[in-house]
């Protein structure tokens, strides 16, 4: 899986680089327009995780260029211009979903995997972790076949552990990347503590290979033992 | 008062005693003036009269019994000797018109040719002069209110359009909104000092609307220039906190350092979404069924916050329908929302009253809040709770201010009620 990141700022660009082939993807980076242009010219990805401010030019045009080729590449915009215009106009000009900054390594993983998902398994988006298959569509989960009885909460919770797996994840930026903005640090601390105890023991008791382990005091991590 | 009438005022007052005076000076001198000439015409008379004596004594043994224009008397050589001339008012019997008449006396003496002393008493009708007196009075005192009440009235209309600039300035000035474009200022005036004050006005509204333009500018600017590097901190602790060999020490440290992150990324957050309401970034608006919008988020909320077992009541009056950006709408009622569960007490009550063009947000509460404070940036009612970004209820009302909406607070029945009123908005 091939990736190419097209973001300016440095260190940005090398700890979206790290973070992703932490999750076994092979990532190219291109830190203007000249560059980024002349990258998906030569080169075929799966995906591309576009900026949008570019020093020689707009994302966007990355983006047309690409749609004027004819290429299938996913393309996710992130931005740190948070604006509603962008947005719209991003996916208007066929970009697959668009992120702002600052958002969590953790969600970037999400998104991407849930594209590539989408654009490779002709329709199969299950997730397949050991016993565990989680149908995101549809919002459900597996264990050796036998359905594993979640909450709409327990399910976001589960499916940020699938998209994932191996990761150690912050308390605070599990909540806020399954709970969005509303929740408050404070309050999501006993929120996250008591949902993630509901969801081990129900993966538990319906035997599930990979584990939710607590690390410490600072998240959790969804282990899948070999 | 205005500043027609306080100087209209002041010119009364001071025409009224300036004029006075002068009108009084005026009228004792011509007084004085008129006496002196009766007293001098006495005098004559007494030249004429006296030289008649010289000339024939016989007249001596007369008397004007008709007019008592004179009288003559015989005096001692003692009483003679230290006579002084006397001048002075006095009245007189007319038997022909059966009436007292006023008249000017003047008592002086003369030395007869037969060596005898005699007093001569003049006597001169003063009833024109009286007449002249009053009348000059009577005319003084007319002139003085017409002239008065001329310059007053005068002095007002020249003033009123005097200040017609001024005046249409004022009303420009009542149009000049921050954040709305300066409107076109037309005052033609051939007055130096409104021209100056016409264009010192526009200039200032310019440079203030840039003002505010700047620094409007430079808040979301500085949040967007944020963005990045709280990114890139934020995901190096994420990839730091997955290192080998890390200790439960360094993952604490960790762990707090990127809550501490999380909050200045929310703040920033907050600061931006505050200053695109206030740059009128959020343009296409649409009629919402607000009710269920709260009803929804309401509902998620609870969800979120369930630990805190809030009693939550629904009551349905109406439909509360207003136009509204879609996402500002959800930013509003969530604010509101969370509000009445984050401060509330731990079981405590939560009400939600929904009208047809107003909403109520209502939760258990201990005591008042300062009405006057909570809707300000960065205000914490309670400064127990640092995870808080104290912008909650700014945004809030910045959203209301974009669409007319009335946002007020009230402390009823141990309850804060926030109440979002859209009579306003939705002309």
């Amino acid at each position: 899986m091939k990736i190419l990141v097209v973001e300016d700022e440095l260190s940005l660009q090398k700890m979206v680089k790290e973070s992703l082939e932490r999750e076994h993807f092979v990532v190219e980076c291109a830190s203007d327009f000249p560059s980024a242009m002349a990258k998906v010219n030569d080169y075929d990805y799966d995906c591309i995780l576009l900026d949008i401010m570019l020093p020689g030019g707009s994302g966007l045009s990355v983006l047309e260029e690409l749609k004027r080729m004819r290429k299938r590449e996913s393309v996710i915009i992130i931005s740190a211009k948070d604006s509603l215009e962008d947005k719209v106009l991003g996916l208007d000009l066929g970009a697959d979903d668009y992120l702002a900054k600052p958002f969590h390594l953790a969600e970037l993983n999400a998104r991407v995997k849930s594209l590539l998902r989408r654009k490779q398994a002709n329709g199969d988006t299950s997730i397949v972790l050991g016993n565990l298959v989680l149908y995101p569509d549809k919002r459900s989960a597996s264990v050796d076949g036998k359905e594993l009885q979640l909450n709409r909460k327990e399910f976001d919770l589960l499916y940020y552990f699938a998209s994932n797996p191996n990761r150690l994840m912050n308390k605070t930026s599990l909540a806020e990347s399954v709970w969005g903005d509303n929740i408050d640090q404070a309050d999501s601390l006993d929120f996250i503590y008591s949902q993630v105890k509901n969801l081990r023991k129900k993966m538990k008791q319906a035997g599930t290979v990979p584990e939710v382990k607590a690390v410490y005091g600072f998240g959790y991590k969804l282990v899948l033992e070999d | 008062m205005k500043l027609v009438h306080y100087t209209n005022r002041s010119l009364f007052i001071l025409l009224f005693f300036l004029m006075g005076a002068w009108g009084l000076l005026f009228y004792f001198t011509i007084i004085d003036e008129v006496m002196d000439e009766t007293d001098d015409t006495l005098e004559n008379y007494r030249e004429i009269v006296v030289g008649k004596i010289l000339d024939d004594p016989e007249i001596l043994e007369t008397e004007d019994r008709i007019l008592h224009s004179y009288t003559i008397r015989p005096l001692d050589i003692g009483e003679a000797l230290d006579y002084e001339v006397q001048f002075y008012d006095s009245e007189i019997y007319i038997a022909t018109e059966d009436e007292h008449e006023p008249v000017r006396v003047m008592r002086s003496c003369f030395l007869a040719p037969d060596d005898q002393f005699y007093e001569l008493t003049l006597r001169i009708s003063t009833v024109e002069r009286d007449d002249m007196v009053r009348a000059i009075f009577w005319y003084l005192l007319v002139l003085y209110i017409v002239m008065l009440l001329c310059v007053t009235a005068g002095t007002r209309v020249v003033l009123k359009r005097v200040f017609v600039p001024l005046q249409r300035l004022l009303t420009w000035f009542d149009h000049v909104v921050p954040g709305k474009p300066v409107p076109p200022l037309d005052n033609e005036t051939k007055i130096a000092e409104f021209s100056k004050l016409n264009k010192a006005a526009v200039a200032m509204s310019f440079r203030s609307q840039k003002a505010y333009e700047e620094q409007k500018q430079f808040i979301e600017n500085a949040s967007h220039e944020l963005q990045t590097p709280l990114a890139i901190a934020r995901g190096k602790l994420e990839l730091l906190a997955e290192s080998e060999g890390l200790s439960e020490k360094h993952l604490q440290d960790i762990d707090e350092l990127y809550r501490t992150l999380g909050r200045a990324v929310k703040l920033n957050k907050s600061l931006l979404l505050l200053s695109r309401i206030d740059n009128g970034q959020y343009p296409d608006s649409r009629m919402l069924d607000l009710g269920a919008i709260a009803k929804e988020t309401l509902c998620n909320l609870l969800d979120i916050y369930e630990s805190r077992q809030i009693k939550a009541s629904v009551e349905e009056r109406d439909v509360c329908r207003a136009e509204m950006n879609d996402s500002l709408a959800h930013v509003l009622l969530t604010n509101l929302l969370k509000n009445a569960i984050v401060h509330n007490n731990s079981g405590g009550e939560l009400r939600l009253v929904l009208g047809k063009n107003e909403m109520k947000v209502c939760n258990t509460g201990v005591s008042p809040l300062d009405a006057g404070k909570i809707f300000r940036r960065f205000y914490r009612a309670d400064l127990s709770k640092k995870e808080s970004t104290g912008l909650g209820l700014a945004i809030a009302k910045s959203i209301c201010g974009l669409y007319g909406i009335r946002l007020s607070y009230m402390y009823e029945q141990g309850m804060h009620c926030f109440v979002l009123n859209f009579v306003n908005s939705q002309n």
